[in-house]
This record gives C-alpha cells, structure tokens and sequence, in this order.
C-alpha cells in the first residue's frame, strides 16, 4: 500500500458523482425508510385459528372473544365447511370446533369435549394446553357467578395473588434495520469491482503494473481509498438509522462494533477483487455480486427472518459472513466484552484473507486479459 | 407452388433452429438454470409460509421462588411438559442472584412470591414469551378460584355437609380434573412442497424469454432480404411461431423431465406432461409472435416482454406464495401464467382434469389472439 497511490485514488473517485450516489444515496434513503416503518418496538409472530361455534351460547362468544385478545393468535370464526377448505388449501393451520350444547353439557358433567385438528407444523400442544386452561376458568369462574356462595366467596379472607408484568420500556427492535445496512454494506463490492474493471478496460491497471508497484500494492491503494468511502457509508447509514428508529442501532460496546464493521468492509473489498477476477465486463458485476450476497444473506438470517426459515437453513447459517456481523453486533449491543467477538472478526479476517489471496493471484493475467 | 411455401417454411424453421442451437448454452442458462435457482430460493424463503410452519425458537425463563404455597412448585413443573418444550427453566436460588442474571438486556424471568407473580421481560416481544405470560395470567385466575373455594370449605369445616351446600366446589373440581378438548386427526392435505410450487411457477413465468432471434433480424432488416427470395409474409411469420413452439417445446420438456422425474423423484403421466407441454410451448410461441409482430427493435420486445413478466409474477404470483393470502383475485385467474401453473400442480398431484377445461381456455383463448394479433399488425408494417 502506497500513500502517493491512495491520494491519487482518493481525488479521482471524489470527482466521481455515479461512485458517490451509488454508495451513499441509494442506501440512505432506503435505510430512512425501513428505519421508519420498523420503530415500533412490539410485533410478535401470530398463529392463524379458525373456530367453528356450534354451541352459541354466551360461554362460547366470551371464549371466541378472549382468545382474539391473545396476541400470539389470529382468529377467525367460520362455518364447518368453509374452515375445512381453507384448511385443505393451507390456509388455517388449526381449527378448534365447539361443539352444540358444549358448554351446558360441561357444566351439567355430560362427557363433551372441542376437537381441534391441527397441522404438525405447528405447536398444538401447547395451543391445546391454553384453551383448555380458559375452558376450564370460563366454566369454573360461571360456576361461581350463579352460585349461592357467591357472596361468601367475595367476602372470603383470602387475599387474591396478583399478576405483576415488571415494566420495561422496550427499544424498537433495530434488527431490520441493521439487516439492510449490512446487505448495502455488501453491496460495495459492486464498486470496488467496477473501478478495478474500468483500470483494466482502460489499461490504466496494466500500465500501474508496468511501474514497480506490486499487484497487492496496486489493489491494496484501491482498498485503502474505498475503505475511507465504506467506513463513512456505515457511519452515515448507521446514525441516520438511528435517527430515523428513534433509538440507537449501536449501543453497549461501541468500541467493539466498530473494529466488527471495519473487519466486515476488508471482507467486502477483498470480495470485490475476487468478482472482478470472474468479470469481463460491469455488466456481469451485478450477477456475480446478487450470486455471492442474496444466498449468503438468506442463510445468514438477515435477509429473511430465522423463524421463517427451514432448521437446516438455520443449521448452515455460519457459513454467511452477515452472520458474524449481526452476531456479533448483536453481542455488542448486549454491552458483552470486545473478547466475546474476537472469533467473529477472526472469521471475517480470515475470510477476507483468503478472498483476496484467490482475488489477486496471478494479477498479471487478469491485467493483460 | 404451394410446394415451394411449405419448403420455405420448413428453411426458415431449420434455419432459426440453427441459429439457436448455436447458442443454446446461454439460453440453457438464463431459459433453464436461472429459473430454477431462482424456484429453488423462493421455495426456502417461502417454505414457513405455505408449510404454515411455526417453530417455537428455545426461550431460557430465570425463577426465583419465595412462595411457600406448593401450587408454585407446580408452576415451574409445568415447564417440563411437552407443551411448554421451548422453554428452558432455570432456578435460581437467591433474589440477588435472580436479579443480577435479569439484569441484561433481551432476559426474562419470573419471581414467585405468596401474593405475587413477577413478570420480568427485559426485551421485545414474541411468541414464546407471550404464549408463556398467557399461560401465567390464567394461572393466577385458577389458583386465586382454587384458594377461595378451598378456604371457604375450611371456613366451614365443622358444618361442612357434601350433600347440601359447597356442590360448587365439587363440580369446579369435577372441572379441573376434566379433559375438554382433545386433538382429532387432520385429514392429510395434497399440495406441493414449497419448493416444487416455485420451481414450476417461477419457470412458467420465465418461460416467456425462450425464442429465436428473429426481433434482431427485424431490426437488421433481414426480413426484407428474405422476402425478396420470394417468401411471403405470412409464412415468414408462421414459420418464425413454429420455430419458437419447437424451441420453446423442447426446453420446457427437458426442464419438467428434470424437475418432475430428477428433482422432484415425482413420476407423471408422459402423454399428460406432453400435452400440458404442447399447451405451454403454444402460449409461448403466441406470446412470442406476437412480440415480433408488434416490436420493430429488440430492446422494444424487451421491454414489452419485462412489462408482462412483472404482470406474471405478481398479478399471475409466480413471485410470492399467492394462494396463501386468501382467494386469488380475478386477474390471477386471467393470468395464463397461474393456469398453466394450475395444470401443472395437477400433473404432480395426480389429480383428475375434471374441471379444469377453463383453465386450459384461459390459457388458449389468448394465446390465439396473441398470434392472430400479432400477424394482423406484422402484416400492416412490413409490407413489400
């Protein structure tokens, strides 16, 4: 790396608009946009339920409506049939039936049950283990509404045990956020590639090599210079983030996050030479670059949420550098020690050493191609 | 002469094949590989949604008890059930040590205390924790109904008579030892895997790119070469379509034989799969004449052929699990593209055509005005 070579490189790219709304425009209002949308703290994965109610009765509409006030359930009330065809069409996992004259019949002591079919793919126990808690604290809670002793049971001396929810101001989850950042992050390798192919298109490369400048130090100078663009793009797109979700995307271990991100953009540099070897031309810059960063980022989680991804998917996520990013940002943020990710920036370091070893073997080849 | 039509055809046929076996690797690769990887992505990302999965990701509880009533014993003991198997229940022994462990961000933990269960959710919301929450709150109901029949039968011990009075006490434990739902078994459904779903509708849809290079030609001005060795414009034209229903014939049979005998280990009728077959590659040869018909340069027939591929993949869902949003809208039943789709999930299931005529008409019936179409306005601009 040489510094004449770094400020050559730093003053023609600075001249370079198309470089400069590529790297920052784009990104940040993408990034303003999702940060907007997603700083609401509290949304949690629902789980569709469809209830057939031949019983009716009044026991059976307060059940129906507790169990729309449960968050974790999307419930829908539909006839025998229509429940059953949009089970048929994969539609309602789970459909509770109850039964006519269910509740009546439960009180009078008639051996009646619901029936509930589900699909494997999701978890009925534990579904079933609830309703059956409210079946029975409807039916319990009747009992003693008509009864004789009512009044004796307010007056008891027992003194009632109280549901306490600690309060805690919860932070809007930043995860999305942090996602497209890092996909954007990524995305630079679409650059450096395309300044190496335009130096190689225009001989410039081949002529810098005729000079007593190294391969490395030729790429290296590059690096360098695109670093400086990389590091502020992230420090942009992370504060601008911030703002826009109304809390912090980096917190805790501030140190920590950043070496993690300076690690991730040498790996995206080093991933930028290595495309430029595979491309002619910039044409094929987009290909190789979508081939390398949409299936990494689909099994590292960050482009599609871990829940809605197959176990094995899940299993093989480690493979995927954004996976070491968002772990270990996701370790700062937790305020651990800067010891905690020296495997993850271990990884990435690696990773970027050996991208870029396979990126400039035999320069002189791709030099004269 | 009608001798010399029909071998002008079957020369400008032979000729396009030529041409395109020539580069066949590339359009191999974009007509082929492409959409497949791509079916193959969309089938993991959307795997959880028409699988209607829900995993219950591992959620680790901290419980500090300082209750002495045994029903918070039993609290805990719940956790070890299999319907609770996500959770990771761990006691801590004193509050200090409860408290230090909750004290990061993202833990959650429950205090047990004679009058009091503590929630302690340090973190966002989610399934888990709150199917977990839902399960502490009816608790608290039944243990606070519990103890107040139970010592109002303590109260009155003495003159306790089973007979007259507290028979509400016997039917809510008559309740609480009672079983009232219970699980039946789901009648099996026959669909596809999320994968194979895509593999097919994101290929249908792609498909539209498969043709000869006959919209270059145009634009070179090769069809003005060729008319004047005394073709005429119709047979140029018929011939171009024949030329893309033999291309377009061959690449979607080599591609279902893959996916459907290779892939998808799914065996399907053969005479079926070469009718269904026939069907697309005619959709797609009237697509594609028409395209040459009405576009004089390539980038035009490009442009108009993204224009309907977006139409494809989201009106038509090749693109996201359509279906699984409820019933499919008016437009998706029009798309040829989600009825060619159709018959061919009834091909990997197994299932009878019985009515599915209008599926096939939907697909026919646009088809023949597209090529009808697009001969009317070839006929118009490239006149000799």
């Amino acid at each position: 790396m040489k510094w004449s070579l770094i400020i050559a490189n730093l003053r023609r790219l600075i001249k370079d608009y198309k470089l400069l709304i590529g790297v920052f425009s784009a990104p940040v209002l993408v990034v303003l946009v999702i940060a907007t949308l997603t700083n609401q703290s509290d949304s949690i994965q629902t789980i569709k339920m469809g209830i057939v109610n031949h019983d009716g009765g009044e026991l059976s509409h307060q059940m129906i409506e507790l169990l729309q006030q449960d968050p974790t359930l999307s419930i829908n009330v539909y006839d025998r049939e229509q429940a059953h065809s949009e089970y048929m069409k994969k539609r309602l996992p789970i459909i509770l039936t109850i039964p006519e004259g269910f509740f009546e019949g439960a009180l009078a002591g008639e051996a009646i049950v619901m029936n509930v079919i589900h699909v494997e793919s999701v978890p009925g126990d534990t579904l079933i283990r609830q309703m059956e808690q409210m079946v029975k604290n409807l039916l319990q809670e009747y009992l003693v509404e008509r009864s004789t002793e009512k009044a004796d049971l307010i007056h008891t001396e027992v003194k009632p045990i109280r549901f306490v929810e600690m309060p805690f101001v919860n932070q809007p989850n930043g995860f999305m956020t942090i996602s497209f950042i890092i996909t954007f992050m990524m995305f630079s390798i679409i650059f450096l590639s395309q300044e190496l192919i335009d130096l190689r298109n225009k001989h410039l490369l081949f002529r810098m090599f005729a000079s007593p400048n190294k391969p490395s130090q030729l790429t290296g100078s590059l690096m360098a210079t695109l670093f400086v663009f990389f590091a502020l793009q992230a420090v942009i797109l992370f504060w601008l983030g911030s703002i826009a979700l109304k809390a912090p995307l980096l917190t805790g271990n501030l140190t920590g996050s950043v070496l993690l991100l300076a690690c991730f953009i040498l790996l995206n540099l080093s991933l930028g030479v290595l495309v430029m070897r595979f491309c002619k031309n910039n044409s094929m810059i987009g290909i190789w670059a979508n081939i390398i960063i949409l299936p990494t980022g689909i099994i590292s989680g960050i482009l599609v949420p871990k829940e809605f991804l197959p176990d094995f998917l899940n299993q093989i996520a480690f493979l995927a550098p954004q996976y070491w990013v968002m772990d270990g940002l996701q370790k700062m943020n937790a305020s651990q020690p800067v010891g905690n990710i020296l495997l993850n920036m271990g990884i990435l370091l690696l990773l970027a050493s050996c991208v870029f070893s396979a990126g400039i073997f035999r320069f002189d080849k791709i030099v004269n191609r | 002469m009608r001798n010399k039509k029909i071998d002008s055809f079957f020369t400008i046929v032979k000729k396009d094949l030529k041409v395109f076996s020539s580069d066949l690797l590339v359009f191999f690769l974009l007509t082929l590989v492409f959409p497949l990887c791509l079916g193959f992505f969309y089938g993991l990302m959307y795997q959880n949604i028409l699988d209607q999965e829900v995993n219950m990701s591992p959620l680790t509880i901290y419980h500090y008890s300082a209750a002495s009533d045994p029903a918070f014993q039993a609290i805990s003991h719940t956790f070890d059930t299999e319907a609770f198997s996500f959770v990771q229940a761990i006691e801590v022994e004193s509050h200090e040590e409860f408290q230090q462990l909750t004290a990061k961000e993202g833990v959650v933990g429950i205090i047990f205390n004679d009058s009091t269960i503590t929630w302690v959710n340090k973190g966002n919301q989610s399934l888990e924790k709150r199917t977990v929450q839902n399960y502490l709150q009816n608790t608290v109901r039944e243990i606070n109904l519990t103890n107040q029949k139970q010592n109002l039968a303590n109260e009155r011990f003495e003159n306790f008579n089973p007979s007259q009075g507290s028979s509400v006490y016997q039917d809510i434990m008559r309740i609480q030892q009672t079983s009232f739902i219970q699980k039946t078994p789901a009648p099996v459904i026959h669909s596809l895997s999320s994968m194979a779903f895509f593999i097919l509708s994101t290929f249908v849809a792609f498909s539209l790119f498969i043709t000869t290079n006959s919209l270059q030609e145009r634009e070179k001005r090769l069809f003005l070469r060729t008319f004047a060795t005394g073709v005429s414009r119709i047979t140029l034209y018929m011939a171009n379509a024949f030329s893309n229903f033999m291309i377009s014939f061959l690449l979607c049979l080599v591609y279902f034989l893959v996916v459907f005998f290779i892939l998808l280990n799914n065996p399907v009728s053969l005479v079926q799969l070469l009718l269904m077959v026939s069907l697309h590659a005619f959709f797609i040869s009237s697509f594609r004449a028409m395209i040459t018909g009405c576009c004089r340069t390539d980038k035009g027939g490009t442009t108009l052929s993204i224009f309907f591929l977006m139409f494809m993949l989201f009106a038509g869902g090749a693109s996201f699990p359509i279906e699984s949003f409820g019933e499919v809208s008016v437009l998706t039943n029009l798309a040829p593209n989600y009825n060619l789709f159709k018959l061919y999930e009834n091909l990997a299931l197994n299932q009878a055509y019985t009515g599915l005529q209008w599926r096939i008409a939907v697909v026919m019936i646009p088809s023949m005005i597209m090529l009808l179409a697009g001969l009317a306005v070839f006929l118009k601009r490239e006149e000799i």
